[in-house]
Order: C-alpha cells, then sequence, then structure tokens
C-alpha cells in the first residue's frame, strides 16, 4: 500500500513544507488523484474554494519563495481543493521563479512521448535538457525566423552545449535516501529541542507507511530501520540538552539492541507473523517515548 | 516556418520542461507519454495564426497540455461511469483492466482504505477519520478534540493505519 497523503506530518505547522516537497515531485499526480477521491468522499462539505481564494495575496510571494508564508490553514485548504492545487502546480512550472525552478527535478523528454513524425527531427536535434539552474542561467535561443534555420541550428547546439558545461559544473545536491532515521535530512538543526524529538517521532512513525509482505522484505526493512538507528546514534543532535541527547543515545541503542533481536529471530526461523507484530510494537514503543520526552520538554 | 518545424523547435525549446510537468501532473510514466503525444499532435495540428510569442510559448503549451488532461479525464471518467453503470457482470473489474489510469488506480485504493477505515474498532477510526478525513487535523489538534495526550493519538494513528495496511493487503493492494 503506498497512500502518499499517510505521510501528512504530524504537526499541522509542517504541512507548508511537506505540501511543497509534494508539489516538486514527479509522482505529485498521486497525490493529486488521493486527494480527488478523498474529497469525492467528502463531497457536501461546501463549495470547491480556488486557488485565489485560498492563497489571497500571498500568491505572488508563495511564487516567489515557496509555500512556507501561508498558515497551516491555508494549507489544508489546499489540500482540501485538489483542482486548487492543480492550478497552484502548473503557475509554479509556468513561473520563471527561480526558487521553484531551483527545486524542480532535472528531467529528460523519452522518445516514446514524443509523436513519430516529430522524432526523427528530435533525433537530429538535442532537445535542451531542463536543468534545475538552466531557466536562468543558460543562454535562450530566441524563435527563428522561417529563413534563418541555419542560425538556430547553431543556437540550439550552442544551447545545448552551455548547458552541457552547466550539467559539468554545478555539482547538484544527491536527494537523501531511504526512509525514516537513514535520511540525513531528519538531523536538521533548524528545529527546537521537543519540535526536533516529535520530527524524529514522525519519522520513526513512517515504518508503518509500508508493510513487509515475507520475511525477506522484513528482514529489510528491520535492517533499514537499524541502519537508521546508527545515523541516529552518530548524530549531533546539537539542539538537545546533554541529558536528552544521552536518553537519545542510550534508548537508540536499547531499540537497536532489540531489532537486532528481532532480525536474529527471523534468520532462526521464529515466523514472520510473529516476528513482524514484535517488531511492530517495538517500533511503537520507541515512538510514544520519544513523543513522551517531547511533551515533557513542551510542559 | 512550417508546422512541423516549428513542432520540433518548441519540442526543441520546451520539451523537458513540458514533459517535467507532465509527469508531476500524471504522476506516471505512460499518462505523461500519452499527454505529451497529445499535446505535441496539437501542436502539429495548430494553425499559424495561433502561435504566440516566445514568451508565451510555455504558457501556451501548458494551456494545451491542460486541456487535453482535463478533456482526457472527463472522457476517461464517462466511459468508466458507463462501464460500471451498464450491468455487465463484473463491469468494475473489466474496467479496472482496460482502463489502466493512476487516477482510478487512487480512487479505488483509496475507496478499499475508507471501507478499512469503517472496520476498525472506534479508537482506531475515529483518529484516522479527523486526520485523512475532511478535517486533515494534526495530532495536537485530534488530542485537543478527543481530550487524549499527543502520544496516545501517535500510536492510534501507527496501529490504525498498520490495521488499515492489513485489511488493505486482505483486499488485494499489496
Amino acid at each position: 500500500m503506498n497512500i502518499l497523503i499517510l505521510d501528512l506530518p504530524q504537526s499541522a505547522d509542517d504541512y507548508a513544507e511537506w505540501l511543497e516537497n509534494q508539489l516538486v515531485s514527479p509522482d505529485f499526480g498521486e497525490l493529486l488523484s488521493e486527494l480527488r477521491a478523498l474529497a469525492s468522499g467528502n463531497a457536501g462539505t461546501g463549495p470547491a474554494a480556488t486557488l485565489d481564494a485560498i492563497l489571497g495575496d500571498q500568491k505572488s510571494q508563495v511564487l516567489e519563495s515557496g509555500l512556507r508564508c501561508l498558515t497551516p490553514q491555508q494549507v489544508r485548504e489546499l489540500l482540501k481543493n485538489p483542482d486548487a492545487l492543480e492550478d497552484l502546480l502548473f503557475e509554479i512550472h509556468i513561473s520563471d521563479s527561480e526558487y521553484w525552478q531551483l527545486q524542480l527535478p532535472a528531467m529528460q523528454i523519452p522518445e516514446s512521448a514524443i509523436p513519430p513524425e516529430l522524432r526523427e527531427r528530435a533525433d537530429k536535434q538535442a532537445v535542451t535538457p531542463v536543468l534545475k539552474s538552466d531557466v536562468s542561467d543558460a543562454p535562450k535561443t530566441s524563435r527563428p525566423a522561417a529563413t534563418s534555420r541555419r542560425s538556430w541550428w547553431i543556437g540550439a547546439v550552442l544551447a545545448t552545449a552551455a548547458v552541457v558545461l552547466v550539467m559539468f559544473s554545478l555539482r547538484q545536491p544527491e536527494a537523501p535516501n531511504g526512509w525514516g532515521w537513514q535520511r540525513s535530512d531528519v538531523f536538521t538543526a533548524q528545529l527546537t529541542a521537543p519540535e526536533y524529538l516529535q520530527h524524529l517521532a514522525d519519522s520513526a512513525n513512517q515504518w508503518f507507511n509500508k508493510t513487509p509482505t515475507d520475511r525477506d522484505s522484513l528482514r529489510t526493512r528491520l535492517a533499514e530501520f537499524r541502519e537508521g538507528c546508527d545515523q541516529l546514534i552518530e548524530a549531533p543532535h546539537p539542539q538537545l540538552a546533554d541529558t536528552d541527547r544521552k536518553w537519545l543515545v542510550e534508548r537508540c541503542r536499547a531499540w537497536s539492541t532489540k531489532l537486532d533481536e528481532h532480525i536474529a529471530a527471523l534468520d532462526q526461523g521464529e515466523s514472520f507473523e510473529d516476528v513482524q507484530r514484535d517488531a511492530d510494537e517495538t517500533v511503537m514503543r520507541l515512538i510514544n517515548a520519544i513523543e513522551e520526552r517531547a511533551e515533557s520538554l513542551n510542559a | 516556418m512550417n508546422t512541423a518545424d516549428y513542432a520540433a523547435y518548441l519540442l526543441a525549446e520546451h520539451g523537458n520542461r513540458l514533459y517535467r510537468l507532465a509527469r508531476s501532473l500524471t504522476g506516471d510514466d505512460n499518462a505523461a507519454n500519452d499527454l505529451c503525444q497529445e499535446v505535441w499532435c496539437n501542436v502539429l495540428a495548430s494553425k499559424q495564426q495561433s502561435r504566440p510569442d516566445d514568451a508565451g510559448e510555455f504558457p501556451w503549451l501548458c494551456c494545451i497540455i491542460k486541456n487535453a488532461w482535463v478533456t482526457g479525464y472527463r472522457k476517461k471518467k464517462a466511459r468508466i461511469d458507463v462501464a460500471v453503470g451498464d450491468g455487465f457482470e463484473g463491469s468494475q473489474q473489466r474496467t479496472s483492466e482496460t482502463l489502466p489510469d493512476a487516477r482510478l488506480e487512487k480512487k479505488e485504493q483509496i475507496g478499499a482504505m475508507n471501507d478499512c477505515v469503517q472496520e476498525l474498532p472506534m479508537e482506531f477510526r475515529e483518529v484516522l477519520q479527523l486526520r485523512y478525513g475532511c478535517d486533515l487535523l494534526s495530532y495536537e489538534e485530534i488530542s485537543d478534540m478527543l481530550g487524549i495526550p499527543k502520544g496516545t493519538v501517535g500510536s492510534r494513528a501507527g496501529r490504525g493505519k498498520k490495521l488499515v495496511a492489513e485489511c488493505m493487503e486482505r483486499k488485494g493492494y499489496a
């Protein structure tokens, strides 16, 4: 089961960042489809809101610098109105906003997306790749006049060469891999101590986003979680006080031991269902422990 | 410039950017390919008078893609409605097989998820309905509304999602 809306962050303050990440994902359409299905199930809750009605005079700010200027309620309204969200997607892609262009992934049109009658021509020309920064950096080719196809070809070749240079000169940061605590961006210094602990609990909750279907997939999932624990133990957690950091690391060592036991149980032939149930309980307990610690810091 | 040259020029200039939009919009490789094909066929069939100026090229292509997307969606939806409602035994299955569309699959998936949520014990159901139903509430908001600790909301949501995943697996949504 892969339902994206189930990854909605626990805190409404994080909705904007999450939705922004979804908007620049190539799989955004999946979320749109889910939201449409949810919205159709909630029909009768009121008329659909338009993008302009939701964003008001903040639309230009959103196009210039992202969704973080929006209130959680505005983000929620976007999620509840998929047509408005789709309109926002178009506006983002059409806009030349550097902010968004830097975040949208580079993509190359596949041959199968081009009609055969155009494909042959496309083979002769290099289709200018879209890079994260080429919109502002690369020279734009101008529309050719009917009598100057040669200059257009030269322009296209020059543009392609420039883009290739940009490709080599720009070191795009690699997207973090994995899930939960495996992702290096989980260990951010940008959050306060209670927010950070809650964020760690949210990330651990991703365990439940995917259900292993056999021993191998459960073993892999456990090993991934175990790897995340190692990352957590090594991370600096600068916002945490010494006592909280020590508590977190010690608890994580204990959870790691528990996860190792689950892996060992699998290897020793214990039933898949039993190990999965025990692992779920371990994860649930660690999430609860971190959340309680976060709440105690908030108190 | 004749239409084919113009289309080739637009393809070279905006092809990747347009594909990126199509991929994001559809969330699916095949649907993105079909949508782009439709756009380029539209461009090839367009009249010279309809061509925009330089700055308007990409917005114009986006307008074509949006029309193709919305029209295609409506057409497909109408076909689905006819297929599902024609009284043919097993028509739901046939529809799924003959219309492999990400949106239809998602709709079925969300429908199955809602059914699974309905089958949950009350304590899990109420949390999931507040969280993913029409309210999209945060843990804190659910905690305030139900008068239970946020950690309990988290564990009920986690456990509830797990039960829903198991239920969906039983229904064939692995």
